[in-house]
This record gives C-alpha cells, sequence and structure tokens, in this order.
C-alpha cells in the first residue's frame, strides 16, 4: 500500500471527524448526534496477482463484522469495526520454498478491525449525494499444515493478512418512505502478504508473497431498509473488473448485509 | 549388456586405485527401426498477448486509410512484418482485445484482424526416439524396438514430461560428465557443448570419445531436446562438459579423477556426474569430492554394477548422492550395488541413449540400449541441474535432499522406507519440480 493511499484514506477519516460537528444541526434537547452499533456479514472475492504479476489466484473471504460509531445530525457518520473473518487463499503457489507448494488449504481465520465514514455532500429534492469510504485491516492467524506424500512428512506453517481501501461517491434516492436505493462507484485497493514456512528433513525456507488485488475501480448497488426511525438495514452488491494477466476482462463479486441501531 | 566395474592395483604404477570396465561386458545394440517423423505439437490456445492486435489490411487499403483504422480503436503501431503486411498493434489497457480484433475485422479495408497469440513449448519433447525413452515417461510401452523386447510397467519412470511442465532448466547451469569423453560431433550433443572439454588421460583439450561410456552418459543427463531428432535428455537446456578420465578401454585413475573435478569446478560446472567406481576410498579422490562440494557443486555417482558393496565416490556419504538403478518394472537391477551409502535410484536397464557416431558404424543411428548404474547416476544429475537452475539459492546438501525426499518408495511392500537396495527410492521430477498441493481437502 503507497503512502498516498494511506494519505487518502486518513483525510477521509479526518473530514468526517472535522466535518461532522461543523456540520451537524442541533437536536432536540441539544445532542447534535446519535449513536450507531449493529452487526453485519459480508462476502467478497477478489483476483489476486503476486510475483511481478506472473501469477494469479483468489481472495474469497467472509468477514463477520460489529460497528460502533457515530451519526451527526445531517452531518457525516464515523464507525469503528471489529470482528472475525475467513480469508480462503487457494491458488497461491510458494516456488521459493525447498519443496515449492500450492495453497489449498481453504480458509484461515483471524480479527478483522477497520472503520467507515460516510460524508453527506449535497442534496436535491429525493436525491441525496455522498461520499463514503471505509478501511479494513484482516490480520489473520497462523496456521499450520503437513507437508506428505514425501520421504518425510514435513511441516507447513502461515499466515495472510490484507488491507482493504475503499473511497467514493455515492447516490441515494430518498423518495421512498421505508427505503432507499442507492448506487456507489469507488476505488478498490487491496494489498497484503502471506508468508509460507516450510521445514522438511534438513531443508528449510520462509517466502513471503505479496499480493495486491486485480481492478481498482468497484461498482455497488443496494437498498437501505429503514423500518423504524431507530433501525436500519442495508444489503449492497459490488462488481469489480479487473484485467486478466492473460488477457480480457474478468469480474469479482460481493455482498453484504447490516442491521444497525441508531439511538 | 551389464557393466562391471573392477578395481585392480596395478603395481608400479603411481596410482591409487583403478577402475576398470568388464571386458566380459557386450557391446550396447543398436535400435532395429525407427519411428517416422510427427510434427511438432503446437498449442493454438486461447491465450494472447494482452493489448496486442494483429491487423492486415487488404492491399488496395491506403495508408490514410490504415492510420484510420488504428485511430478508430486508439491503436498504436508496435511492429511491422514487411514479408506479410501484418502490423501488431498496441490497444488501450482494459479494452478487449477479442472485441478490438472484431471490431477491426468489420473495418470494409481490413482483411483480418486477430489477437497475439501466445505459443507454448510443448512438455512432451518431439525427438523421434522420445518414445522409447520408458525412463523418462512409461506407458507400458515395449522397451526398444526389436521383436521380442520386454514390456515395462506404467509410471515406472521418472516422471519426466510432469516435471518439465514446470520446468526444463537453463543453459547457466553445467553438468561435467567425468568418464571417457563425449562425442563431440554427435548430432544430439554438439550443440549442448560447453566446449571441447579436458582430456586428462593423454592430457589435452580433446575430450573426445574413444569408448561410448561418456558418450552414453551425456546423452541421459542433457541430450539436444525437442530438437526433432534423437532422444530427449533430462536437463534440457543444461551445457554438458566432457572431462575424459578414462581411457579407451574405459579404465582411470584416482589420481586424474581428483584433478579432472578440480578442474571441472575451476570451469564452472555445478553438477558433477561420476559414472564410475573405485572399490577403495582414495584420499585423493575424497579430498577432490570434498573441495567440489565445498564449491557448491551437487556430485552424483552411481553404486555400482558388481551387486556388493557400493563403491567409490557414491560411497562419500557426506559429499554425493549414490545412484542405484532400477528397471522398466520399477524393480531394482539384482547387479545394482548395496549398503547404506545408496540414496535414490534411477532408471538403468535398457535405457536408450546417444553413443559415438562411430560406434555402431554408418549404416545405423548413433543410438543404443545401455545398462547398469552408470546410466542410472545421470537421470539424476539432470534433476539435479533442472533444480539448480529453478532455485539457484539451494545448497548442494538441500538439492540432494530433495531429489532424496521426492523419491518413489518403489519397494515400499518389502523394504518400507529407506532401504540399502534403492536409498529413499526411484526419483521423481514432478514430485520434486512441480508446486505440490496441499490441504486438509485433499484426498
Amino acid at each position: 500500500m503507497s503512502a498516498k493511499l494511506d494519505r487518502i484514506a486518513g483525510l477521509i477519516l479526518g473530514l468526517g471527524l472535522v466535518l461532522g460537528p461543523l456540520q451537524a444541526a442541533p437536536r432536540e434537547g441539544g445532542r447534535t448526534f446519535l449513536f450507531q452499533a449493529g452487526a453485519g456479514a459480508e462476502y467478497f472475492t477478489r483476483s489476486l496477482a503476486w510475483d511481478d504479476d506472473t501469477g494469479a489466484s483468489t481472495l474469497s473471504a467472509g468477514l463477520a463484522l460489529a460497528r460502533f460509531g457515530v451519526a451527526f445530525d445531517k452531518g457525516p457518520s464515523l464507525a469503528v469495526l471489529a470482528g472475525y473473518g475467513l480469508s480462503d487463499w487457494n491458488g497461491l503457489i510458494f516456488r521459493d520454498l525447498p519443496f515449492s507448494i500450492d495453497y489449498r488449504a481453504g480458509a484461515i481465520g483471524g480479527p478483522v478491525l477497520g472503520a467507515e465514514t460516510e460524508i453527506p455532500l449535497l442534496e436535491t429534492g429525493p436525491w441525496n449525494f455522498s461520499a463514503g469510504g471505509r478501511i479494513l485491516f484482516s490480520l489473520g492467524s497462523s496456521k499450520a499444515w503437513a507437508l506428505t506424500g514425501l520421504g518425510e512428512t514435513g511441516n507447513l506453517d502461515g499466515k495472510g493478512r490484507w488491507t482493504r481501501i475503499q473511497f467514493g461517491p455515492t447516490v441515494t434516492y430518498r423518495g421512498f418512505e421505508t427505503f432507499s436505493p442507492f448506487v456507489a462507484v469507488y476505488y478498490d485497493g487491496l494489498w497484503g502478504t502471506f508468508t509460507m514456512n516450510e521445514e522438511i528433513g534438513i531443508l528449510t525456507g520462509s517466502e513471503e508473497k505479496k499480493i495486491r488485488g486485480q481492478g481498482v475501480l468497484g461498482a455497488s448497488l443496494g437498498l437501505l431498509v429503514e423500518p423504524f426511525s431507530s433501525f436500519q438495514v442495508k444489503a449492497e452488491g459490488s462488481l469489480v473488473p479487473y484485467t486478466k494477466l492473460e488477457g480480457g476482462l474478468g469480474l469479482k463479486a460481493g455482498f453484504s448485509l447490516q442491521a444497525r441501531f441508531l439511538f | 549388456m551389464t557393466h562391471r566395474f573392477k578395481v585392480l592395483r596395478i603395481p608400479g604404477m603411481a596410482v591409487l586405485a583403478a577402475v576398470v570396465l568388464s571386458a566380459g561386458d557386450s557391446p550396447p545394440g543398436p535400435l532395429q527401426s525407427f519411428p517416422s517423423l510427427r510434427p511438432a505439437s503446437w498449442t493454438t490456445g486461447a491465450a494472447f498477448v494482452p493489448g496486442e492486435v494483429l491487423v492486415k489490411f487488404r492491399r488496395e487499403t491506403l495508408r490514410a486509410g490504415r492510420i484510420a483504422a488504428f485511430a478508430s480503436r486508439n491503436g498504436r503501431l508496435a511492429r511491422w512484418i514487411p514479408d506479410l503486411d501484418v502490423y501488431t498493434i498496441l490497444i488501450p489497457s482494459g479494452a478487449d482485445v477479442r472485441e478490438t480484433a472484431a471490431a477491426l475485422s468489420r473495418d470494409p479495408g481490413v482483411l483480418y484482424a486477430e489477437p497475439n497469440f501466445i505459443c507454448h513449448a510443448d512438455a512432451t519433447p518431439n525427438d523421434l526416439l522420445f518414445k522409447y525413452q520408458y525412463a523418462l515417461a512409461n506407458i507400458g510401452q515395449a522397451v526398444g524396438d526389436v521383436p521380442g523386447s520386454p514390456q515395462g510397467k506404467a509410471e515406472a519412470d521418472i516422471k519426466a514430461p510432469q516435471g518439465w511442465e514446470e520446468t526444463a532448466g537453463d543453459d547457466t547451469v553445467t553438468i561435467a560428465i567425468l568418464d571417457s569423453g563425449v562425442d563431440l560431433a554427435h548430432p544430439d550433443l554438439a550443440s549442448k557443448l560447453a566446449g571441447s572439454g579436458r582430456d586428462f588421460i593423454n592430457n589435452d583439450d580433446d575430450a573426445t570419445d574413444d569408448y561410448y561410456h561418456g558418450t552414453a552418459v551425456a546423452g541421459i543427463a542433457a541430450a539436444a531436446t525437442d530438437n526433432n531428432e534423437g532422444i530427449a535428455g533430462v536437463a534440457w537446456n543444461a551445457k554438458i562438459l566432457p572431462v575424459k578420465i578414462l581411457n579407451a578401454s574405459g579404465v582411470g585413475t584416482a589420481d586424474r579423477a581428483a584433478d579432472a573435478i578440480l578442474w571441472a569446478v575451476s570451469q564452472g560446472a555445478r553438477i558433477l556426474n561420476l559414472s564410475v567406481g573405485f572399490e577403495e576410498s582414495s584420499q585423493t579422490l575424497l579430498s577432490a569430492v570434498q573441495y567440489a562440494h565445498d564449491q557448491g557443486c551437487v556430485i552424483v555417482a552411481s553404486v555400482g554394477n558388481t551387486g556388493g558393496g557400493v563403491r567409490y565416490p557414491a560411497a562419500y556419504d557426506d559429499y554425493v548422492l549414490a545412484v542405484a538403478a532400477t528397471d522398466y518394472n520399477d524393480e531394482v537391477l539384482p547387479t545394482s550395488n548395496k549398503g547404506d551409502s545408496v540414496d535414490v535410484a534411477a532408471p538403468g536397464a535398457s535405457i536408450l541413449t546417444t553413443v559415438p557416431t562411430w560406434f555402431l558404424g554408418t549404416s545405423a543411428l548413433p543410438y543404443a540400449l545401455v545398462n547398469g548404474t552408470s546410466f542410472a547416476a545421470p537421470h539424476a544429475a539432470g534433476l539435479a541441474a533442472i533444480l539448480m537452475s529453478q532455485k539457484p539459492w539451494l545448497t548442494p546438501d538441500e538439492i540432494r535432499a530433495i531429489i532424496e525426499l521426492a523419491a518413489d518408495d518403489v519397494n515400499a511392500a518389502t523394504l518400507p522406507g529407506r532401504d540399502a537396495s534403492i536409498g529413499y527410492g526411484r526419483i521423481n521430477m514432478e514430485k520434486a519440480l512441480v508446486p505440490r498441493p496441499f490441504g486438509e481437502n485433499l484426498p
């Protein structure tokens, strides 16, 4: 992840903190904000490139995230995210170990932390325009496997972690009473590393593979359902197109479902 | 045709030991006939160069029309093949290559447009005699082209094509064949030679083979491959350094062998194949082997064919990969020497390989079937060369360990685990080279 993108993500989060109080209008009783608490689940797949774009595989991740934050009246919202994620790295090939290996071991679980913000920009009739951003850190955890089928049984242990940053504009249609469809276009960056250690007989090796998500522009379509003023359900489907290493276009998808209480 | 190595004490000679190929051995036999020419197999799959389209215009299309066609797809000219009048154009990143080619094809000025397809080297080489090389790929074929030839057991091979799918190595690694020299003019070897080598028998720079043994060993390790001729070598791209340490009778001495090892190391050889055996240990030879090992060389040696104990240098456990011989059924050769020093085995029965062009006369092609652990060792040497190309950071000990641990324990039914006959087992190129899938859900 470049320092430039770090700064952009920090700027988005910072804007939320600074503009929130400035744009907030006083609520009854003098409170200008609501607390948000909720939980959600999401699943996404991303095409990964590694080894100087000579190799490609797919990351599939399922996340369960709790959120807590504040939403300022007519202003931005900011939430921190924490939860657990399962990341499936199948197809990642490690050729710098004494015995080259092809990861087919499925998902590895680990904690996930993050933050997200949404900043209202413009309201024209039923159309709301806003900007949003989110950063997620999948911290991963170590897992061990046996390397079998050789003259001796060997040991493998590996740990993968990734960072995902998304930001971009959202258009929401507020013309319906209890639900609001929205569409978003966003930058979607994904970076990470997977470190694999191998030990078999006198042979030992370690390989850190740097990965990046292929495709940096995504789009999503969703629905915000508000049956009560203090409860929201947000469902969203997303697509990230990318150029395959061998040529041609590919598409990776994701979806998420969140429930939020505002109080 | 089993080669037997005997050590003789030669009175009056300032040598520690000598190696002799048994005079009772019958010479290698030629193949009786050869298969007809087969065309190379080309992959014409869908893979193409991203961002490139090949365009051929109709002859009457003027320059302005051609430029307009490029401009319509935001294309830039990259290359032009004048004789075909075909342009390679670069299209914007992200543009679909097939769609762009289809759109250009609809231009009335364009004769055709197509993706710039990628070809892949076929991992099954097109060498004419490859189908007889059961040692590399055994499909249960007859061993040899002579009526009554035995039939091998499918899969009793070193899985060479599967390994080549991952890599066939490169020419940065040189295999020194310390033997009777190499036929420098052999059509399947000449292009692979790293020079004319060194003759430690006649003390000159011409390691021409006047016996046959070294030429046979060299062909197995690294004959020119995928060249529509002869046989395939294990290490397609490795270079061969001929080093002559056996005379025209197949006899050599420890001092010359030691001197030759040091010379081969000085010439940059990283793999040393010694398909020779001394009955007794020589401190001079051991010192040379130790030096080569410490210089980063993998030393591969045959264990011998007397049915007795492992010969030297194969028995120098700390420095040498000792190779026994199996046959086309994955059975150990009865004459293959045994002992704790045996590390691995490789096919050594009825191995089709190169022989000097003069060896069988002008009426036969210079290829023959040979037997013995001498011809098992170069299979392992070829694999070591590919591993060194693939992972140049590995030490000689690590390369030996990979070859050992990747071997198939083909006699596990009677002798499970490492044993004195075939060590860890018959070598397996697929397991040594190809990324190994792992995970709980695998069968």
